[in-house]
């Protein structure tokens, strides 16, 4: 059974990433289309050339910023496009009768557009970081713990829009909540502007939320001012919720989901 | 003039009528619309927390400037996206013989052919912000909401004229759907003063591509501090734009040999 799984997993990898390499121009061009933390980085830099704001000068911002775009980019999955047109195309009843859940090819293809996407994104942050003088705000020695959290980050992203591309099965169109994810992500993520800035209440509140635990952590975690403990243990309560429910969203909509022309 | 009036109450007709099938889509986009609303002035309530102005220009102001920015996004990702944008689409699946055929013109049909009804909350909620802010600012006057509209429609075509222009290259690239990206990811630099950028954007963007004139106008026209050289200005980008990407679409449609052909 997994070695079945496995042979299957890398034919499918072998696959996706061919058609990414062909659509690359694509897959380069969306990376263009999550720059809103770069330009918020120079909004706030401009901000702070006088004096620092909150705490931040431009060169903490431009460390902050840089690698709060590296989770975002990190966090953009298109699980609900694929999903919503695979339903309404009716191509979705072909990836039912294949012996695999199609949850695994969807985590499947959108590692696949990473293997091609991160490269690029390591290479902008890094020309950043060399550019503004921040590469000396990295500890080092959390590097393994970032890494974690970036990719429970990723899975909790994935597996949240995973949960609602399932609610296709019942109404053909949820296209539109994929942007609500985007915009919560992006503003209580932190990548609008650094979370510290904000009153300690809201903050606390904000905490309770899966969003800061996926974009402001990290960065957070990086720079050595946030303990591992509390934030990868939420990361992982919450990755755990979301695929609790998308199981029982499977379940339940398996059942009753017809075949578009069927 | 008669005719376009009825081909608009027949296309729009028919674009409600498709709405009105997804009405959980419409609640969801009332939502994400609020949300989205409510994050941008999340922002400018951090920023203004901390700073007095903005590139000069005081909250209240840059609030207006932001519900423009809301007006002309929700214009270009709800309006402009399912009209001028499907023009990728209609080249290769070979629809745009049938636009052709008809009696009408051919850059208006694919120009006005949805309305859709799901962009409504978010409009409503710009004009809000923006009412409230020339509220706030005591320029609610009538000579400022009659330049207010017309620099807004002045904005609302060079938008257009900006979308036609790129997407009539789908007669020669077809697979272009993605310059939109391109255009949002860019445009976003317009919900914030030019000002508050570092001097070599702010010339990018006045410029190389007059993204600042597209809401920097209509918000000071909002806010009664119109500058006269901006005022001359957008009308004549606005009718240039026109006249030009009307020219490219004509050039185009020589061009053109039908996408089996």
């Amino acid at each position: 059974m997994i070695g079945h799984v496995i042979r299957f997993s890398r034919a499918y990898f072998r696959t996706c990433f061919a058609i990414m390499l062909e659509y690359r121009a694509t897959v380069y061009l969306w990376i263009f289309a999550g720059v809103t933390p770069l330009i918020m980085m120079f909004v706030w830099r401009h901000l702070a050339a006088a004096e620092p704001v909150g705490g931040h000068d431009p060169k903490s911002f431009a460390f902050y910023f840089l690698l709060a775009f590296l989770s975002t980019q990190c966090c953009t999955v298109w699980v609900v496009w694929n999903v919503d047109y695979a339903i309404r195309s009716g191509t979705y009843a072909i990836q039912l009768l294949r012996p695999f859940d199609p949850w695994l090819a969807e985590v499947i293809e959108n590692l696949s557009a990473y293997a091609l996407r991160v490269p690029l994104n390591l290479l902008i942050v890094a020309l950043g970081l060399t550019l503004t003088g921040a590469w000396d705000l990295i500890q080092p020695a959390q590097a393994p713990v970032y890494l974690l959290s970036l990719i429970l980050a990723w899975q909790l992203m994935f597996n949240m829009n995973y949960a609602i591309s399932l609610l296709c099965l019942w109404s053909e169109r949820v296209k539109s909540a994929d942007a609500w994810v985007y915009t919560m992500l992006y503003t209580l993520g932190g990548a609008l502007f650094p979370l510290d800035l904000l009153s300690p209440a809201v903050r606390a509140a904000i905490a309770w939320t899966p969003f800061p635990w996926m974009v402001n952590f990290p960065v957070q975690l990086l720079a050595g001012d946030a303990e591992p403990f509390p934030g990868l243990a939420m990361q992982a309560v919450w990755l755990a919720i979301m695929v609790i429910s998308h199981r029982i969203l499977w379940r339940l909509g398996r059942k009753q989901f017809g075949a578009v022309g069927g | 003039m008669m005719r376009v009036l009825k081909l608009v109450r027949a296309f729009w007709g028919n674009s409600l009528a498709l709405d009105l099938e997804y009405r959980f889509d419409f609640l969801v986009s009332a939502v994400t619309a609020l949300f989205t609303t409510g994050a941008g002035l999340l922002v400018l309530h951090v920023m203004f927390s901390y700073a007095r102005d903005l590139g000069g220009w005081t909250f209240h102001q840059a609030l207006a400037l932001y519900g423009i920015y809301l007006l002309l996004e929700e214009f270009a990702s709800g309006f402009l996206t399912y009209n001028i944008g499907e023009m990728p689409e209609l080249i290769r699946r070979g629809d745009l013989d049938f636009i052709l055929l008809k009696p009408a013109s051919s850059q208006l049909q694919v120009s006005i052919r949805h309305f859709r009804l799901v962009g409504l909350p978010a409009y409503l909620l710009a004009l809000g912000i923006l009412f409230y802010a020339m509220v706030e600012m005591g320029s609610l006057t009538m000579l400022n909401v009659a330049l207010l509209i017309g620099f807004l429609a002045c904005a609302m075509l060079t938008v257009y004229a900006i979308w036609t222009l790129l997407h009539t290259l789908a007669f020669w690239l077809v697979r272009i759907e993605n310059l939109s990206q391109i255009f949002f990811a860019v445009f976003k630099v317009a919900r914030f003063p030019i000002g508050a950028f570092p001097g070599p954007m702010q010339v990018v963007f006045t410029i190389v591509i007059p993204i600042a004139f597209m809401t920097t106008v209509p918000a000071s026209a909002a806010a009664g501090m119109l500058d006269w050289r901006h005022a001359v200005a957008a009308p004549l980008i606005a009718a240039l734009g026109l006249w030009l990407s009307h020219r490219f679409w004509q050039f185009a449609l020589r061009h053109y040999t039908s996408a089996s052909s």
